[in-house]
């Protein structure tokens, strides 16, 4: 295990900027998503209904228009009417996807209509009681493009770890950043990060459902400007091979190397994430997060006054 | 005069011994290049990894995918090796082991090494990774030497101040000890995956591997029937006993999904007879009639949702066409104590293959039932009905 380590995190008053922003996250955390219940997209998800979601997605799918059709996955024409594990991974991708959603509310039933008129009605009832819960009014998707989402997402988190995980790397680079740069520096960064990785979202899953949260794209920004503007530093990391004398303990190593340690993996997992399908970890978001700082950073090492 | 032996160089016989770099100090690089490269060769294989994932989400068993994983990890091995050996060979170490300030050195005159040793060096750790001990060597030899450090002739040590000063004795033993375990391990675990092989190379896998990828159709009927035929069929063996609901949902869901409109009634029945829920089978069967009212499947559907004693008459008026009702019937007519159709039915329903168990049960029944009714005296003498129970006995050795 190996993880940054601030120094001297007891001077707490030094970094107002830092803490608020945390405090502000955990703050929506708790008021808005701990303990929510059930999603209602429970009913939709079951098996059955996936199933008939997929068959119908295959036949809405090849009478797009080509220039839509042409987004679609490639491994959409192997798909086989009839293989019941298929058509619930398509009917799962299908259910995310807010053009689907319509033609289903507004098309003529197909194949087995009772099935058809069930599913119309669950997808029905998903969309109502998704625009109630706090996930949906908070966070960014195709359907809220033009409402301060935008901004609402970034201090939105859906469970206690990706809270936590979150918090602890804004925590660790908030504190460098405003400690050389100051609290606008990192206000800007914060906000702005925020937006490029949600505009990176929005530009690859232009028509899906399921909103973004979370304060990734942001952290990725202040990750990425960190480590390329200010190239000569060393960062604190504490390292633990085990929990005994000498297997533990703290190591300095260049700010560059948090590329490879926090944000190479990011680039990875959207590159190796199969088209089409949602795999819980907003990569994108993460990259134009990260490619927003990385200009940013450049831009600052080009026309800073050298010292 | 003794002239000094040109083979002999007396500033190598006289070289201070390295400092040795600490096994800790060597381990924490690892874990430091660990995390630097795993990132940056997952982006390198990232594509292959995107297609691998395709692969499997379309089909868990592809054999495809299989072949791709295999060239996954040459990929990732051969990405490993390559990277550390191009380190090693221009900045005396790994980014861990510089950053902790170990380098590797060549053997035995502690220059730097090439990039023939270093790849040799970063190989033969890969090797030796499976095994461990060839790694684990390090705690015993004097040096602090590895496997792959002997065999390529290279050396880690510090520019610290501090070096290693070797293994204790209590350590060597101790990973003596233990590699003699690890070795009796190893060779349990290979005999057992002796023994998994053989058995997944045995017949009982291939036969469940080619059930599998017949897919969700009912086994039970013949592959070249199709349509309607094949749906009635199912139905039928359904009915009979022989098909599960599982794979009657499955083949009504290929009626109804398919193009046109033929068989979506007979399908409805079928989805009908399959549901768990009775609110849910009632909405399927009117939807058959809906479809068709004056069909065979319309009458089938109002047959199943009826307690009548009459309705056997549903059945009659289409004709009796479809092997569903002809089932069905038979059923009907021996719970009735109609024996003369039943039997009647019984015959017909010999030259259709795949129901011998249901027939021979009704069949059981029916002969039960001709036999206590005459023993009770209600039904009048048949000759119909004589020959079934004699053709009965006869065939079953019964007096």
């Amino acid at each position: 295990m190996i993880l940054a380590c601030p120094e001297s995190p007891q001077s707490w008053h030094k970094r107002p900027v830092t803490w608020c922003l945390v405090a502000a996250n955990v703050f929506i955390f708790m008021l808005f998503f701990s303990g929510l219940p059930d999603s209602s997209a429970s009913q939709l998800l079951r098996d059955e209904n996936l199933r008939v979601a997929g068959e119908i997605y295959l036949r809405y799918e090849k009478n797009l228009p080509p220039a839509q059709r042409l987004r679609q996955p490639a491994w959409l024409d192997e798909m086989k009417s009839g293989d019941s594990r298929q058509m619930e991974m398509l009917g799962s991708m299908a259910v995310r996807d807010r053009r689907f959603l319509d033609f289903v509310e507004n098309s003529p039933p197909l194949g087995d209509e009772i099935a058809f008129a069930s599913l119309r009605e669950k997808i029905h009832q998903f969309r109502d009681n998704l625009s109630s819960q706090p996930l949906h009014r908070f966070g960014l998707n195709s359907e809220r493009t033009k409402s301060f989402a935008w901004v609402t997402y970034q201090f939105s988190h859906i469970g206690w770890m990706h809270l936590i995980s979150n918090m602890a790397f804004l925590l660790f680079l908030g504190w460098v950043i405003e400690g050389i740069w100051g609290g606008g520096v990192l206000l800007l960064l914060y906000l702005t990060g925020g937006f490029a990785g949600g505009l990176l979202f929005l530009s690859l899953s232009p028509a899906g459902i399921i909103p973004m949260v979370g304060a990734s794209g942001s952290v990725s920004a202040l990750i990425s400007f960190y480590s390329l503007a200010e190239t000569r530093r060393r960062v604190r990391y504490y390292f633990m091979l085990l929990p005994w004398q000498n297997l533990h303990g703290f190591v300095y190593l260049p700010t560059l190397l948090i590329w490879p340690l926090y944000l190479v993996s990011d680039f990875a997992g959207l590159i190796a994430a199969p088209e089409g399908f949602i795999t819980g970890v907003a990569y994108s978001a993460h990259v134009g997060g990260a490619l927003l700082g990385a200009t940013l950073a450049l831009n600052f090492r080009l026309f800073r006054q050298p010292t | 005069m003794v002239y000094p032996d040109p083979d002999f160089e007396e500033s190598k016989a006289h070289s201070p011994l390295p400092r040795l770099a600490p096994v800790m100090d060597r381990l924490l690089a690892f874990l430091i290049d660990f995390l630097i490269f795993s990132p940056v060769i997952g982006l390198a294989i990232s594509g292959l990894l995107k297609e691998i994932r395709t692969l499997l989400l379309l089909n868990p068993e592809s054999p495809e995918a299989g072949v791709l994983w295999i060239l996954l990890v040459i990929a990732v091995v051969a990405l490993a090796i390559f990277s550390e050996a191009l380190c090693l060979s221009l900045m005396g170490g790994s980014p861990g082991q510089r950053f902790l300030h170990l380098r590797v050195r060549s053997l035995p005159d502690q220059g730097p090494i090439d990039f023939v040793q270093a790849l040799s060096r970063a190989a033969l750790w890969w090797l030796s990774l499976p095994w461990v001990m060839p790694l684990l060597s390090v705690y015993t030899h004097p040096l602090r030497r590895a496997f792959h450090d002997r065999a390529s002739d290279t050396l880690v040590v510090t520019d610290r101040g501090v070096g290693d000063l070797g293994p204790l004795p209590l350590e060597r033993e101790f990973f003596l000890s233990w590699s003699r375990m690890f070795l009796i391990l190893v060779l349990f675990g290979a005999t057992l995956s002796v023994l998994r092989l053989q058995d997944l190379i045995s017949q009982r896998h291939f036969t469940q591997q080619a059930m599998s990828e017949a897919g969700e159709l009912c086994l039970e009927v013949p592959a070249e029937l199709a349509g309607v035929r094949r749906l009635d069929r199912v139905v039928a063996t359904f009915l009979a006993g022989g098909a599960d609901k599982e794979c009657l949902d499955h083949e009504a869901d290929l009626m109804l999904w398919s193009a046109g409109s033929a068989g979506k009634a007979f399908a409805y029945l079928a989805k009908g007879l399959a549901a768990d829920e009775s609110d849910v089978s009632t909405v399927y069967l009117n939807k058959a009639c809906e479809v068709e009212s004056k069909g065979e499947a319309c009458a089938l559907a109002r047959f199943a949702s009826s307690t009548e004693e009459s309705r056997s008459s549903l059945l009659r008026a289409q004709g009796l066409s479809t092997l569903t009702s002809r089932v069905l019937l038979l059923r009907e007519n021996v719970d009735r104590g109609e024996l003369a159709s039943a039997a009647a039915l019984i015959r017909d329903l010999r030259a259709e293959k795949g129901f011998e168990d249901y027939l021979s049960r009704e069949e059981v029944r029916t002969v039960w039932k001709i036999r206590e009714s005459k023993r009770q005296g209600r039904t009048p003498a048949s000759s119909e009905l004589d020959e079934v129970q004699r053709d009965f006995e006869e065939r079953y050795e019964l007096q």
